[in-house]
């Protein structure tokens, strides 16, 4: 017995000593140590040309931005979203590849080789990438495939917190071509009434495999805010809450779409608030003659050609469609080859506001040069008589009239902002005023509706 | 004297009468090498139930036999048989003298085979589907070249597949209530101790159990029946490890009636013979034995055998020619080592009670209680709304950019449409498939799935990336297996007269096994959400009554449900020994009761997937019967024919049991049936055997899953496309082929062996096919889509060549060394054909309102699609060899070396593979066959190239 004893602890050290040369199956954490790169800017974006016609770029240029966007929860697809640390300046590069966010993280600058790339302008963004042809033939900036973008695009070890890129910018500014493929921080908005509690995804809702809802401030400025069935909060609720949302803005057609990389983009943790009442509104509902001629003529408006010489000139007109009613002007054909129409609204009072704002929607069709300005004066005595209208004192309001040069109209109103925060008095009048006619060969038609005074307080 | 050791007799020829009453006959077995007397070696007077162990001097005594020519069988584990021809006469003891019983070569050989059952194909939690571990035991010449030469290219003897065999240890059966496959993992590396096996074939008659139509296995770990020593053995190879180091201590029998054994092992490898394939296994068993009086004796036995290996892929013939055969798509890189993603890790302890109650002379009955639990664990990659990590993933590979095609009419032209065309046009992407991801990137890329798991915040001093976890998107999990056994049963052995032994067994055993996904690495992140991203709304979820539930590692996530079962089972075999004939007739009774518990409120089945399901009970008989006709003392004809009943395994019964409580409805069992038929000769020189097989599994069962383009009507503009699972059901398979072995001892130093198979494995039924598409629950449709039936008759049963042929030699010398080549040629193997393919929806055009066929189909480019692939030939040549030597003394130690070089021509071949069913129909099959790279192809598995095994001993 003893000597079995010894020789099964024999045995049993035996297997310990070989049990020591063990297989390692512990994998360390991989760090990732950054390689700098040696290549350094020689152009800024800003002189990178970008066109509606995709081109190709020749020089050997390189340029730097940082990455903006991000796939990571599945709200981008195969493009990722570039700005210039100072905002000024952003641009898109399709590329065939998934998981971007793996290899351009939001904040880290890139260097771009430009040479051989493309360039164009499509949708109002600007893009770089490289070429695709359509089976029309038609050519345009494509995705760059994997081995262009290791070729082309070059990771530096340059990381900025994203709070240095993102810009703040107020609701009723953001929908700005300009804009287009920045990080934006909204504050003060939520989800309009209709997209709570929905999805932010809901398949009944589906435009080309995503969803539009809606956000809004408190002086009802719309923004379509895009979620793709692919995202990772796709099948999350609207919250109902306020607060900020940040995102990439992008645009479609006409349409200005909103797009959060995260669900943690999306900060509504503030009570839901109520719009901003309207102190003036008017939406042309009233309006009973309709039609070529029949010249508005609403209560204490005014709607006068300054300088005709007919007896009944061209003015704003009435018209309807699709049920709704709206104000429209052209001095196309007309015989006022120079006129100057306005259409002016009733007085207002706007001493009891603060942060308020003018609102009125627009379309416009056969393009040919801005005609309409919108003007105010505190000093007009509202009689409709030329005589008064020039001796009032008239200001222009800085309102960015779009130039929407499609020669067709618009599905929906385009909803103008105007910051009105700096008039005040109890007898403002807002002037619509549209300057044209075959002598200034601009005849661009101009449809106006729901003109409101929102107002802040 | 040597010589004389070493003729085929080994029997010092001093025969003298011993001058004491009765007939019979005695002798005294001792060791060639040591010369010391054997204990407990079996002697058994051949043809009859007399049964005699030696006693401590190595004597054995008959002394009530009858006057006759009779057959001694001297037998003993790790020694060769040694079968002596006497003449018994009337009231005389006939003295043998000295029986000399020599090492047993194969017993190595056992040791090397284990090597090939470790590498399972199944990608699942399933027992071994490899045969050749059921045979190692076996001394038939055939048997012994279907386990050592052909094993490795998963023969399977009779092409059966395992779940048709029982292996037991002490008579408690091992074959896992899920799939009833014995996993052998469960004692691997445990070689020395469990060398005691008994081998039956076919439904040959076992003492410990009806058993199956492929033989039956029993496994014994009686303390007491180990050879007492001790053994140490290092071992060196490139298959499935490299490294394996196994001590072995058996303590003989003492006289206060104690008796223990102990082994130990350890296996490794950090890449053995496929790339990326890591090893570590440790194993430990013992067993003590307590001898309380001549009737009463018990023994416990504990067997853990831990086993985590690294798993290889299946490749296309593209990914093969690219990266080599070798290659395998689980590994990448990780901190300068390769890590696989698919480890498979057993991890099962037995805990063994056995009562011998030996009640008199006649009657024996062995009662167990066995206990067994532990965890089967294979480890994935889960991923979620991020790419396919999967190097191989068919987008990531140059065929998929040479096989596209514009399918939209708009573009096609209408020959495509017309029969013969394709249905599309061609649009291969050359510039694409320069570039293909694959063609860089071959490996897992886990630093990508750590930095994608991880956001990046900024650079630290030394330039590394600060990087901070987010929500995983990719994790790596186990599918784990966690079951808790219990068997309680009791096998009686009785000679009820000089002729007829009765064997009589009852057994219950009940499992509850608990499933789940279990998260094992974040890779990076801080936490994983627990949805479904491939449903909508609530269907997103796997427990509805946890909602988006953030987990992390050592959580269980995705399913997580329970599977129970009660097995009782009880048999009686009637052996009757006559001087001509022998016969025999059994008949066994099973009830099988499975119910699934489902722990998570699935959101696709809400429903059907929460608490407990019907329990679904199976009872199944069985018969059998056989003879066995003695022409001579040296030629026997036999004889055996079976007819049973078979439950199907409770993971087909359940078959989307990760999700639902649902299981097949109606569901039959399976009947088995074979008959065999043998001449056999058994001669001192030459032995051999002919044998002639027939059977048929009726109305089996076979469940399985897979990722379907185009099986379903277009609803939803996908195409049709879904994961689902595949049941098939009512299959018949009829096996029919004949086996030869043949032994030809030349001269007393060279033996020449021979084996021949000749098999037809075919389906013979036209099973009909269900799938099951989870998606379609969320449209509020029934999930289950019946395709109808499955034009499957005739093809070839897969994975095993139908025919197989060795020639060996094997020259021993006297003074203790040996060589041995082998021949083997195999032919036959085929392909495993999907059965979706072969339904009437293949053919059905998913964007027609009346389901009609593709209009582009002609007969001839059909047959071509559907004709079953049928792998080359190939020969692979064996070499074995070794040697020993014996130091003498008070304790002598015997050294030895035992080595086999395997396919030494590095011949590579296919021992299995699949058609992939994702081309779901004719048109899609048509196109990626057509672009002659098709993306799509079958996925194929390797055999070994060559591969060495040595072994070095000592026993002392």
């Amino acid at each position: 017995m003893k000597t079995n004893f010894y020789k099964s602890v024999l045995a049993v050290a035996f297997i310990a000593t070989m049990s020591v040369s063990c297989v390692d199956d512990d994998y360390a954490t991989p760090t990732f140590d950054c390689v700098e790169t040696t290549l350094v800017k020689n152009k800024e974006v800003s002189q990178i040309p970008f066109t509606a016609i995709v081109t190709q770029y020749t020089q050997d240029d390189i340029i730097e931005a940082y990455v903006v966007s991000s796939d990571k929860e599945g709200n981008f697809f195969k493009s990722v979203s570039f700005q210039t640390l100072d905002g000024s300046m952003a641009f898109s590069v399709p590329m065939d590849v998934e998981a971007t966010f793996a290899t351009f993280d939001v904040g880290r600058k890139v260097f771009i080789k430009m040479k051989g790339l493309y360039t164009d302008i499509s949708n109002d963004g600007k893009r770089i990438g490289g070429l695709f042809v359509n089976s029309d033939g038609e050519a345009s900036v494509g995705r760059l495939s994997r081995a262009q973008v290791r070729a082309s695009l070059i990771n530096s070890c340059t990381i900025k917190n994203e709070s240095e890129l993102a810009q703040t910018i107020a609701l009723t500014d953001v929908a700005k071509n300009e804009n287009i493929n920045k990080l934006i921080e909204i504050n003060g908005v939520q989800f309009v009434d209709a997209s709570v509690s929905d999805n932010y995804y809901n398949e009944n809702n589906d435009l080309g495999g995503a969803t539009n809802h809606f956000i809004t401030d408190r002086f009802g400025t719309i923004l379509i805010f895009r979620t793709s069935s692919f995202a990772g909060f796709a099948n999350k609720v609207v919250p109902s809450g306020s607060g900020k949302i940040k995102g990439i803005l992008t645009k479609f057609g006409d349409d200005f779409q909103f797009v959060a990389r995260y669900e943690s983009d999306i900060q509504l943790t503030q009570q839901r608030f109520t719009p901003y009442p309207a102190i003036f509104s008017e939406n042309f509902e009233s309006v009973t003659s309709l039609g070529n001629g029949a010249f508005l003529n609403l209560l204490n408006w005014t709607n006068r050609s300054m300088n005709s010489t007919l007896s009944n000139p061209e003015r704003w007109e009435g018209r309807t469609f699709d049920g709704n009613k709206y104000a429209q002007m052209s001095l196309f054909g007309t015989p006022d080859v120079n006129g100057d129409v306005r259409l002016i609204t009733p007085a207002i009072n706007m001493n009891n506001t603060t942060n308020d704002l003018l609102k009125f929607g627009i379309k416009n069709n056969f393009f040919n040069g801005v005609a309409l300005t919108v003007w105010y004066s505190t000093d007009y005595n509202g009689s409709g008589l030329v005589a008064d209208i020039n001796a009032a004192t008239w200001t222009e309001l800085t309102t960015n009239i779009p130039s929407i040069q499609d020669n067709s109209f618009a599905d929906e109103f385009y909803q103008m902002f105007v910051p009105t925060s700096s008039i005040s008095g109890t007898n403002v009048h807002f002037s619509f005023r549209y300057q044209g006619g075959t002598a200034t060969g601009i005849t661009t038609l101009y449809q106006v509706d729901n003109i409101q005074i929102i107002g802040g307080n | 004297m040597k010589k004389l050791v070493f003729s085929t007799l080994l029997v010092l020829q001093t025969v003298f009468v011993l001058a004491q009453s009765g007939t019979g006959v005695t002798g005294k077995v001792i060791d060639s090498k040591t010369n010391k007397p054997l204990q407990d070696v079996l002697t058994s007077i051949e043809n009859t139930n007399f049964t005699k162990l030696t006693n401590e001097a190595g004597v054995f005594i008959f002394n009530d036999l009858k006057p006759d020519d009779v057959l001694i069988k001297i037998k003993s584990t790790g020694y060769k048989d040694q079968l002596l021809s006497v003449k018994l006469e009337e009231g005389k003891i006939l003295d043998l003298g000295i029986v000399i019983l020599e090492e047993d070569i194969t017993i190595e050989q056992q040791i090397n085979l284990i090597t090939i059952l470790e590498n399972d194909l199944g990608d699942d939690n399933s027992g071994s589907e490899n045969t050749a571990g059921l045979l190692q035991a076996s001394r038939d010449v055939f048997q012994q070249a279907a386990a050592f030469n052909w094993g490795q290219a998963r023969f399977r003897i009779r092409g059966l597949d395992n779940e048709y065999s029982n292996t037991m240890i002490n008579g408690v059966s091992m074959n896992k209530l899920l799939d009833n496959r014995p996993q052998w993992g469960n004692w691997g590396g445990l070689n020395d101790a469990t060398r005691n096996q008994e081998f039956t074939m076919g439904s040959a008659p076992s003492d410990y159990t009806f058993g199956g139509i492929l033989g039956t296995q029993e496994i014994n770990t009686r303390a007491s029946a180990y050879r007492k020593g001790t053994r140490i053995s290092y071992a060196g190879t490139n298959t499935n490890y490299n490294w394996r180091a196994m001590a072995t201590h058996a303590s003989g029998m003492n006289k206060e009636g104690w008796a223990f054994m102990i082994s130990a092992s350890r296996r490794w490898a950090e890449e053995a013979y496929f790339e990326g394939t890591d090893y570590a296994a440790n194993s430990f068993f013992a067993a003590v034995e307590k001898k309380f009086n001549d009737k009463h004796s018990l023994n416990f036995t504990a067997i853990y055998a831990q086993n985590k290996r690294g798993r290889n892929s299946s490749n296309t013939d593209e990914i093969n020619s690219i990266a080599g055969t070798n290659y395998n798509s689980f590994w990448g890189w990780q901190d300068g080592k390769k890590r696989n993603s698919r480890e498979r890790e057993v991890e099962e302890p037995i805990f063994m009670l056995t009562h011998y109650w030996k009640m008199n002379d006649k009657t024996m009955l062995t009662t167990n209680v066995m206990h067994q639990f532990g965890k089967i664990g294979n480890s994935r990659l889960d991923f979620q709304n991020a790419p396919n990590p999967d190097p191989t993933y068919y987008r990531n590979l140059p065929s998929y950019f040479t096989s596209l095609y514009q399918n939209d009419p708009a573009f096609v032209p209408i020959s495509a449409y017309q029969p013969g065309g394709l249905g599309g046009l061609p649009t291969p992407d050359l510039l694409g498939a320069l570039s293909a991801p694959f063609l860089t990137d071959r490996q897992i890329n886990w630093d990508a799935m750590y930095r994608i798991n991880t956001d990046l915040v900024g650079i630290d001093a030394n330039g590394n990336e600060i990087r901070t976890p987010g929500r995983s998107k990719y994790v790596l999990y186990e599918d784990r297996t966690d079951d808790q056994l219990y068997t309680a049963n009791s096998i009686l052995s009785t000679k009820l007269s000089d002729n007829i032994v009765l064997n009589a067994g009852a057994s219950y055993s009940y499992l509850k096994s608990s499933n789940f996904q279990y998260l094992t690495d974040l890779l990076g992140g801080d936490y994983y959400l627990d949805i479904d991203p491939f449903q909508t709304g609530s269907a997103q979820q796997t427990d509805i009554n946890n909602p988006n539930r953030e987990v992390g590692v050592g959580d269980k996530f995705g399913y997580n449900y329970n599977l129970f079962a009660n097995h009782i089972d009880a048999f009686t075999q009637f052996k009757f020994v006559y001087k001509k004939i022998d016969f025999y007739i059994a008949q066994s009774f099973s009830r099988k009761e499975y119910q699934r518990e489902g722990l998570y409120q699935n959101g696709i089945y809400p429903t059907s997937s929460f608490g407990k399901s019907d329990k679904v009970e199976f009872d199944n008989f069985g018969f059998k019967g056989g003879l066995t006709y003695k022409i001579s003392g040296q030629h026997f004809l036999t004889f055996n024919g079976v007819y049973m009943s078979k439950a199907p395994s409770m993971r087909n019964v359940f078959f989307n049991a990760r999700l639902s409580n649902e299981p097949i409805r109606n569901l039959n069992s399976e009947t088995v049936s074979n008959v065999d038929g043998s001449y056999v000769i058994k001669t001192p020189k030459f032995k051999g055997r002919l044998t002639g097989f027939m059977s048929r599994i009726k109305d089996a069962t076979e469940t399985s899953f897979f990722f379907a383009e185009g099986a379903f009507e277009d609803l939803d503009g996908d195409g049709g496309d879904a994961f689902v699972a595949e049941i098939v059901t009512g299959l018949d398979k009829f096996n029919v082929g004949v086996e030869l072995g043949l032994e030809y001892q030349i001269t007393s130093t060279l033996k020449a062996t021979a084996a021949a198979t000749y098999g037809e494995y075919i389906y013979d039924s036209n099973p009909n096919v269900i799938l099951n598409d989870d998606t379609r629950a969320a449209n509020g449709l029934s999930t289950l889509v019946n395709l109808g039936e499955s034009k499957l008759k005739n093809y070839r049963q897969p994975g095993m060549p139908q025919q197989a042929y060795a020639l060996g030699l094997e020259y021993r010398d006297p003074k203790f060394w040996w060589v041995g080549a082998n021949v083997n040629y195999l032919s036959d193997t085929y392909l495993d054909v999907s059965s979706v393919l072969r339904t009437q929806s293949f053919v059905r055009n998913p964007l027609s309102v009346t389901g009609s066929p593709f209009p582009e189909i002609t007969q001839s480019r059909l047959d071509q699609l559907l004709k079953q692939e049928k792998f080359d030939p190939y020969t692979l040549v064996n070499l074995t060899g070794g040697k020993s030597w014996r130091i003498s003394g008070k304790n002598p130690v015997t050294l030895g070396l035992f080595t086999t070089l395997n396919n030494i021509f590095d011949v590579r071949y296919k021992t299995g593979g699949f058609e992939q069913a994702r081309n779901a129909n004719y048109r899609e099959l048509n196109q990626d066959q057509a672009s002659g790279t098709p993306s799509f192809a079958p996925r194929y598995f390797y055999g070994f190239g060559r591969t060495y095994f040595f072994n070095f001993y000592i026993n002392f």
